[in-house]
């Protein structure tokens, strides 16, 4: 399993690989701005000695410079994607160590307590401190006495966890756990803590600082950090030069250590430093350690305590540290509150589920009731105007129009309308044929027409069929039907000689009721 | 009150919340539901009444209680007037005649026959004007005989109208 140890610093960015335990890869990258971006004077001499330290360095990343963003930030997609080409693998599970600076590191002198006691009391006040309900954060002991106990907290705000994770993210890197530079570095000596008697002091030279850790059996005694200035110019050619600049950075270096010293003696002066160890990325340890040694008369040895069989090992301890705390499951980790934690038991939040809630079945309710009303007032006004229209119904004579309802209908269904009749006959009716007698019956509801009509009679009433022309009248009239066969005369009237046509049909009645 | 006291507290708060709300909303579904059933019932029993009020205001006016007879007696003086024919006479034909609207049914509640007689001159026109009016006329008739023949250079008609009428009895 591949695991990657990313420990990110202000002007840095360490990356160490470590697969099933044993250390594979280390590598350093430094940022530096593109070009004249340090116009601020006060910081130009460590940016320098930060360059001076960077040009030996091949992993120098160059950056765009932007106030609002870190440099790490802006090379941070550039880092990975050089680290995965180094390694050439896959990575399974991504670690991060995040800049001292990020880490808000405070004691708490409290009365002799058990961990989770003291824990609840610290978490109390980094909360209240804070306002965050469920603050990232670990303590660690440190001096005590008979009475009372000091404790150092070390609490990173959800909003820096988060935005590192962001990050990570758009490199396409998730993280597993993050942690502290002094949580690796306490990790890194577990090895040895508990041969400590009084305290170990631990130097970590990098980049123009001094990071120390006076760590005890149990804990941490005291933290401190603080920058060394080196010389001012870094472009010396000459061997005496160099030298010269060596000297004075081997100058600063111990006077840095002796002023931290001076501080912890200052706050612990019962608890003597046994030893002392050295580490970071100077390639100087070496005289480091002996001029620590001659001055302070004390055993200085240079970190890390158990070799890892890594070039620079020196470089990477609280990386080594962290890589092996993982791979024994001790590892203290700082992750924000996941959302059950969080949600809903804030007291806002909860305040808002719960009105929220009562808010929306309030609200069902009330549309319910009031459906359920309109509904129940519509019914019972509908049943009301029935009965007081039943009751007028009663009061009236139309009971015997209701019993004789169906025998009305008929009676007044459809009659015969004569207008139409009347209209086909003066229309239809072929010239030369004159109507002289018109006969209309109604019996069991069926209307029966006896037509007569005459014509004089010519020579030419088979040319002109007269009499064809009027069967075809009675055929298609729409009035007429079933007509019965025409019987067919000859009568003289004033010396003229007529043909009489007499038919008898049926009428059909065409209107519908008034 | 613990972390876990209080998310016992609110899941408890909203399982409840959600039980009464299904009972409620399920309880008031029914009932809305019968209600609107019952609402549309008594909708299409409203609507059936009214349109057989309709029905029966008309039938009243068609066939009224009383018979009525002089007034349409004038009804048609005044048609055969308007249409322009001749000699027309109106006159009655015995009594009422009773024709039961059901079988079995008594006197009161049948409905009465009214025959009138009606002859007149006039040309072809004027009948059909005069017959177009008659069958106009708002109260229901029937012509259940109508003769046409030639008089003298004109047409002489008889017509036999039917009228109805529906007598209640109102305990008067």
């Amino acid at each position: 399993m591949n695991t990657l140890i990313i420990h990110i610093r202000e002007t840095s960015l360490q990356a160490l690989l470590s697969t099933d335990g044993q250390l594979s890869y280390c590598r350093t990258f430094d940022f530096e701005p593109r070009t004249g971006t340090d116009s601020d004077e006060t910081g130009q001499g460590q940016h320098r000695e930060i360059h001076a330290q960077a040009v030996d360095n091949p992993y120098l990343i160059y950056y765009d410079f932007d106030e609002k963003r870190n440099p790490w930030d802006l090379a941070f997609k550039t880092v990975v994607k050089q680290i995965f080409s180094d390694i050439r693998d896959s990575i399974d599970a991504t670690h991060l160590i995040i800049p001292a600076d990020d880490v808000v590191i405070a004691t708490h002198q409290l009365p002799k307590m058990s961990r989770q006691d003291a824990e609840k009391m610290i978490a109390r006040k980094i909360s209240t401190e804070s306002r965050e309900e469920f603050p990232p954060f670990s303590i660690i002991p440190a001096a005590s006495d008979q009475k009372s106990q000091n404790w150092y907290s070390l609490y990173v705000p959800t909003s820096t966890l988060l935005d590192y994770r962001k990050v990570f993210s758009s490199a396409r890197l998730r993280l597993s756990s993050i942690t502290t530079p002094v949580n690796a570095m306490i990790d890194a000596f577990r090895s040895v803590r508990e041969a400590i008697f009084n305290s170990h002091a631990v130097f970590e030279i990098h980049r123009g600082f001094v990071e120390a850790y006076y760590i005890s059996a149990d804990g941490l005694l005291h933290f401190q950090r603080l920058p060394y200035s080196g010389s001012e110019s870094s472009r010396e050619t000459s061997p005496e030069e160099t030298e010269k600049a060596q000297k004075f950075k081997l100058f600063k270096i111990i006077d840095t250590i002796f002023k931290i010293n001076s501080h912890y003696q200052t706050a612990h002066p019962q608890i003597p430093v046994q030893m002392a160890w050295i580490c970071g990325l100077d390639s100087d340890l070496d005289n480091i350690a002996t001029a620590l040694k001659e001055a302070m008369g004390l055993e200085v040895a240079i970190a890390p305590a158990m070799p890892t069989g890594l070039k620079d090992e020196s470089g990477y301890v609280p990386l080594a540290g962290f890589a092996s705390s993982l791979q024994n499951g001790t590892a203290v980790g700082y992750s924000a509150a996941d959302l059950l934690k969080r949600f809903p038991l804030r007291k806002t939040s909860g305040v808002i589920i719960y009105t929220l809630t009562t808010l929306a079945a309030l609200l069902a309710f009330s549309l319910t009731e009031r459906e359920y009303r309109q509904l129940n007032n519509q019914v019972k006004q509908l049943k009301q105007s029935n009965s007081a229209q039943k009751g007028r119904n009663n009061a009236s004579a139309s009971s015997a129009y209701t019993k004789s309802l169906e025998a009305l209908k008929k009676l007044t269904a459809r009659q015969f309308v004569f207008y139409d009749l009347f209209r086909e006959l003066a229309n239809d009716l072929p010239d030369g044929v004159f109507l002289e007698d018109l006969e209309f019956r109604l019996k069991d509801d069926k209307g029966l027409l006896g037509i007569t009509a005459t014509a004089r009679l010519s020579d030419n009433i088979g040319e002109s069929r007269l009499l064809s022309r009027v069967m075809v009248m009675l055929d298609k009239s729409p009035t007429l039907a079933n007509h019965s066969e025409p019987v067919i005369t000859v009568v003289s009237r004033e010396k003229d000689r007529y043909l009489k046509i007499s038919v008898t049909s049926e009428v059909s009645p065409l209107d519908k009721t008034k | 009150m613990t972390r876990q006291s209080k998310l016992i507290a609110l899941v408890a708060y909203l399982l409840v919340l959600t039980v009464v709300m299904l009972g409620y909303r399920t309880n008031r579904a029914a009932k809305v539901k019968r209600l609107r059933t019952e609402l549309a019932s008594t909708t299409l029993a409203q609507n059936k009444k009214r349109a057989e009020e309709a029905e029966l205001a008309r039938l009243t006016r068609l066939i009224p209680v009383g018979s009525d007879t002089p007034a349409f007696m004038e009804s048609l003086y005044r048609c055969a007037h308007e249409s322009g024919l001749k000699q027309h006479e109106v006159a009655t034909e015995t009594s009422g005649q009773k024709t039961s609207a059901r079988p079995g049914a008594a006197d009161s509640g049948s409905v009465t026959k009214h025959r009138i007689k009606v002859s007149a001159t006039g040309n072809f026109r004027t009948f059909a004007e005069y017959l177009r009016r008659v069958q106009n006329i708002e109260r229901f008739n029937r012509i259940t005989e109508f003769k046409l023949a030639p008089d003298s250079g004109q047409l002489r008609g008889t017509i036999t109208v039917e009228l109805y009428s529906l007598p209640v009895n109102n305990g008067k």
